[in-house]
């Protein structure tokens, strides 16, 4: 039988970087295929080479056993491949029917089918399981909805290839059950899908076969049920992982660093809800949580209350010493990506580098030349504009920034998104060491995997109350995931 | 003072007002709605009401005035697509130089024309619009607001605007949408530029616009990028500018306002608006991005 | 380099223009170059059109850096120099040194209020400051036109100007460049201009509240997240953008013409954008843009006299040029894109 599609010998380059090097795999009609890989290591970008999106300066794509050659989306979608992107392609403010309408093809100034297509889409939300309000408002609907918007846009096109790109970083554990209820049903009707992804679980859980990229290369292809999570982790990385390390708790009882009592905020869209919360020096407190369920308030309210006004925030937060925080979205609230690696280092610590009206900017560079080199931050560079840097690099001066300011509280929100294995494991250690030194540290994170790894215990946050707590003894991924979609 | 007659007059003068408005708000419309900022209304306005006026004297023709017009906005949004698009040049800098580039243009041409650099020659009283230009004007929002919201092509310029990735990704090129969208609203500036010269009055007079391409894009704002509520601005910004001719002379309590105050009523009425009730007014998402 | 090469282009493209007047643009060009640089007169009046032009770049850039587009320097000036007159037309007996100190603090003062009213708007109203400094600029013309023909006009003139101001208001007496460009304009001001630059360059790269503003600009919110209230930074940058602008009434009402004149600026804040540009808003290459601008709109003045078809108005059709022949840089990518292709 031939394949559904077969990449043979594709390369691609961006400049210097080589992003594909002779990836050659195949995936099998009618088949959940998992390509896995670190950040960076090629997956999306090959991705985007089966959906016509990039040009491969190498190699072919057989579909079906025919070659084909993509130049853009629409002679990907004509030869009925779609793709679910990792930042959805949807607009808030028009309707989910509308979102839909917008993929098909017709005469410009042809009124829009909103009557018969809606009919159209219903029937085939309820033959593959994906059911949503098409005349609502993508703003107003979940972020589980909203991707079914996204995959009933590509069903609604008789595709038959659906590539997803991470499509279970943004949902509750219940979401995923369902969506992979959903997909076997799409692959038992005979479609090809190929779904990205890091979490080796679901890989395990989904799919028939799995392809594993390196640094641009690719590594394995196989059978899922001939591999193993260890084997899979161990082709990804390279070497073996650590394991997460043994610790005993030191934590010291008898200083509380931040105490939160009956905290309730309204920011309109998302809600705080009778938050207590107490954080010790030397304890790290993961907060877990599907995003926009108030983790946005607790930071605000954390970090500038002042922009709250007395009706929106109730309660009381107590801070003994000074804080510093990792902001959730590094590029939006955590440094000027246009500004010099000196100056991103000198944002929100003028005070220490002034003299008189004046800035010691010799002093400022001296000491970033030395925290770049200590925290390995590449290249090493003070002078280049930070927007050059990796997101690795970046979120690690973020976190020089914050832990060379010695701050009793840590806020550490999202610390490692959008950054590469190494930076990670750094990151993490980061964290720990200031915690061993007397530190008490907020960790706010949508990963659980990180949680777990750092937290001496979690509590989770949903529809923005504290609907659970669990020791670090306690720590299992069924039920802090269950308490995540609200099912404690 | 009678009444009912004064009411009617004011009427008709914030109708009439309200025409240049109306279709240069309509002109930012399209171009904002597809992403591209517009601060170049008011040049383009200034070169249809130029164009008009000089094509329509020599036909002797209002209409004639008017094709004219639509050719030199739609050329010149073009050239500013070109520049925006393109080039990738910063919007409002680009657009506050249309306007200059306009303002140094149009005295260049006339000098060559008519040996002068002020007015051009008017239209006989019977040669301009008497009332056509306002119809269209409304015509005009009301085939936005249906085209917008009912057709493929409207949906286009929305999500070209609003999420042009979305837009790519079904297919359509997010520069060819724009480049139409912003080419039609200098067609659109123009013709309020046109009105300027071939309704209120009968000649291109030197920068007569007098910031009414800003006072458009104001209104465009004020009425959430929305066309029937821009319409709606662009009638209270116009009210405001007819208040004010009528008040020019009036004596209160024996005083006389000075003509400078109320000639800036129009602008007042602007900033007021802009920083009252802006708050909750949502720009389209990738307006201004590249 | 780039910066350079747009400004030569957007001056070629301009003269180029000249050909559909019948002119040869190498004829235009010497015209130019003759009649801002040719005599001491003709220098003199080039360098008291830099002066303002120094303040009103300087004004335009301090927004910028702020992330904030001041198209209001034209009303913040206009403002100021107003006041500046008013000072000296109604406080006549204020001795020597401190009138002059006087007339200009006021000045300040009234531009800083112009550009305080955009900033405060935009900082808490959210309304967009390129509109709000338009309309302002409607205004502020409105207003100072009415005190300068009602409250203060000219007894002596029928030109729409103010009175004249005190002498005590003057520093001529003082002024060596005035005595080096006899008959002209031209007066100490540009000194006090050039230092102005050079303070508002340490100011924004050697000082916190420089990097503060820069940061803000650069990228507000991740400014407000380090502890820095953007909002008072947007107010503060266009007050002194005001207050920038506002120093014109020293060269314009202290140092020479002793009155307000109504349209005695060729759009000065205007101007100021393109010398703002092409020095990348960098205050000490301001000092130079400025004073090309300056010799430009000197050169144009002449053009009214030396051919048939070209006027002054040309000035402007070679402003815009520049700005886009350096804002729109993307030409270089869009070449080398088209080459690849073709």
């Amino acid at each position: 039988m031939t394949a559904a599609v077969e990449f043979k010998g594709i390369s691609k380059y961006f400049g210097e970087v080589r992003a594909n090097s002779d990836i050659s795999f195949s995936v099998a009609r009618g088949s959940i295929h998992a390509i896995v890989g670190e950040n960076g290591a090629g997956k999306s970008t090959a991705m985007k080479i089966l959906f016509g999106m990039y040009r491969p300066d190498a190699g072919e794509i057989l579909l079906n056993g025919q070659p084909v050659e993509f130049s853009s989306p629409i002679d990907a979608m004509a030869a009925k491949v779609g793709m679910v992107h990792q930042h959805f392609m949807l607009a808030e403010p028009y309707t989910a029917l509308d979102n839909i309408l917008l993929q098909q093809k017709g005469s410009a100034f042809a009124l829009l089918p909103r009557k018969e297509q809606a009919q159209r889409i219903n029937d085939i939300a309820d033959r593959y399981g994906f059911h949503v309000d098409l005349n609502a408002k993508v703003e107003d609907l979940s972020v589980g909805e909203q991707q079914r918007i996204e995959i009933l846009k590509i069903l609604s096109q008789d595709s038959d290839i659906l590539i997803l790109d991470e499509p279970t970083a943004v949902l509750t554990p219940q979401e995923v059950q369902d969506l992979f209820i959903n997909l076997r049903k799409l692959k038992s009707e005979g479609k090809t899908i190929l779904i990205i992804t890091h979490k080796l679980k679901e890989v395990m859980a989904l799919s028939d076969a799995v392809t594993v990229f390196r640094a641009g290369r690719m590594v394995e292809s196989k059978q899922t049920r001939d591999t193993s999570i260890e084997d899979l982790a161990a082709l990804m990385v390279g070497r073996r992982m650590q394991m997460p390390e043994e610790r005993v708790s030191t934590i010291d009882e008898s200083k509380t660093l931040l105490s939160i009592e009956n905290l309730s905020a309204d920011l309109g869209t998302h809600k705080l809800r009778n938050i207590n919360l107490n954080i010790k020096s030397r304890e790290i407190v993961g907060v877990a949580g599907v995003e926009g369920n108030g983790q946005d308030v607790l930071i605000r309210c954390l970090l500038d209350p002042k922009s709250l006004s007395k009706n929106s925030m109730t309660g009381n937060i107590q801070r003994q010493g000074s804080l510093q925080a990792f902001p959730e979205d590094r590029l939006r609230f955590g440094v000027l990506p246009s500004r010099p690696v000196y100056e991103n280092f000198l944002l929100g610590q003028e005070h220490r580098f002034t003299k008189g009206l004046f800035l010691k900017t010799r002093e400022l560079i001296a000491r970033t030349r030395e925290i770049m080199k200590t925290y390995d931050i590449r290249p090493h560079d003070e002078h280049l504009a930070l927007g050059k840097l990796s997101g690795g690099n970046q979120q690690k001066l973020v976190v020089a920034r914050a832990l060379t300011q010695k701050p009793d509280i840590i806020l550490a929100a999202q610390p490692t998104r959008g950054v590469d294995i190494g930076a990670i494991e750094f990151i993490h250690n980061e964290i720990r060491k200031s915690r061993d030194e007397g530190a008490g540290v907020l960790l706010i994170s949508s990963e659980l995997d990180e949680l777990m790894a750092l937290s001496d215990r979690i509590v989770v946050l949903y529809k923005g109350q504290l609907v659970a707590e669990f020791k670090r003894s306690d720590f299992n991924e069924t039920s802090l995931g269950k308490a995540m979609g609200g099912g404690h | 003072m009678e009444t009912m007659p004064w009411i009617l007059a004011l009427t008709l003068a914030t109708l009439r007002l309200a025409t240049p408005l109306i279709f240069a708000s309509m002109g930012g419309l399209m171009s904002e709605r597809s992403g591209v900022v517009n601060v170049a209304l008011e040049g383009f306005m200034l070169m249809g009401a130029f164009a008009g006026a000089v094509v329509g004297y020599s036909y002797a023709s209002a209409w004639a005035g008017w094709c004219a017009a639509l050719i030199a906005g739609l050329a010149i949004g073009a050239l500013y697509a070109f520049f925006v698009i393109e080039l990738k040049a910063d919007q409002i800098i680009t657009g506050m130089a249309f306007n200059l580039l306009v303002m140094g243009l149009i005295p260049f041409i006339t000098k060559i024309l008519y040996s002068s650099t002020g007015s051009t020659p008017a239209l006989l009283v019977e040669d301009r619009f008497t009332f056509e230009p306002l119809l269209l004007a409304i015509a005009l929002v009301a085939a936005i607001s249906f085209w917008m919201y009912r057709t493929r092509s409207g949906l286009w310029v929305l999500f070209a605007g609003e999420h042009p990735e979305a837009l790519t990704a079904s297919g359509v090129s997010v520069r060819k949408v724009r480049w139409a969208a912003v080419t039609l609203s200098g067609g659109f500036a123009a013709f309020g530029g046109a009105s300027l010269s071939l309704f209120l009055a009968s000649s291109y007079s030197p920068l007569m616009t007098g910031g009414r391409g800003f006072m458009a894009l104001a209104a465009l704002i004020f009425g959430k990028w929305k066309p029937v509520p821009a319409l709606a601005a662009c009638i209270l910004f116009a009210f405001a500018d007819a208040i004010q001719i009528r008040l020019q002379g009036v004596k209160i309590g024996g005083i006389e306002i000075p003509v400078q105050f109320v000639q800036i009523l129009p602008y007042i009425v602007t900033i007021i608006a802009l920083a009252g009730f802006i708050g909750k007014s949502r720009a389209p998402k990738a307006l201004g991005h590249q | 380099m780039k910066r350079i090469f747009g400004f030569l282009l957007g001056l070629t493209l301009a003269l180029l223009l000249t050909l559909f007047a019948g002119e040869n643009p190498w004829n235009v060009f010497t015209i130019l170059v003759r009649s801002a640089f040719g005599s001491m007169y003709d220098l003199g009046l080039t360098l008291s059109y830099t002066t303002p032009l120094i303040f009103c770049g300087l004004s335009v850039a301090i927004g910028f850096h702020a992330g904030l587009f001041n198209i209001g320097a034209e009303g913040q000036m206009t403002m100021a120099v107003v006041t500046a007159a008013a000072v000296g037309v109604l406080f006549p007996q204020v001795p020597f040194p401190l009138a002059p100190i006087l007339a200009v603090l006021a000045a300040l003062a009234a531009g800083g209020l112009w550009g305080w009213i955009a900033g405060w708007l935009r900082a808490e109203r959210g309304s967009h400051e390129v509109i709000i400094t338009i309309m302002m600029n409607f205004i502020a013309a409105g207003l100072a036109g009415w005190f300068a023909l009602k409250i203060i006009p000219n007894p002596e003139s029928q030109n729409p100007e103010t009175a004249l101001i005190s002498p005590n208001y003057m520093f001529k007496d003082y002024d060596l460049i005035a005595r080096l460009f006899p008959d002209t304009p031209a007066n100490a001001s540009l000194i006090f201009a050039i230092v102005i630059a050079v303070l508002m360059w340490i100011f924004l790269w050697k000082t916190a509240w420089g990097f503060k503003l820069r940061a803000v600009g650069a990228n507000p919110e991740a400014a407000h997240r380090s502890g820095i209230s953007e909002k008072k930074v947007q107010i503060a940058a266009m007050t002194l953008a005001g207050a920038l602008a506002g120093f014109v009434a020293l060269s314009e009402v202290v140092g020479s013409a002793g009155q307000y004149r109504i349209g005695f600026s060729p759009d000065y804040g205007f101007i100021g954008i393109a010398v703002a540009l092409m020095a990348s808003n960098n205050p000490l290459g301001i000092i130079v843009s400025a004073f090309l601008m300056g010799a430009l709109h000197k050169g144009a003045s002449d053009l009214d006299l030396e051919t048939s078809t070209i006027t002054r108005d040309f000035s402007r059709i070679i402003q815009a040029l520049v700005i886009l022949g350096v804002v729109a840089q993307g030409y270089w990518e869009w070449f080398k894109h088209k080459r690849r292709k073709g």
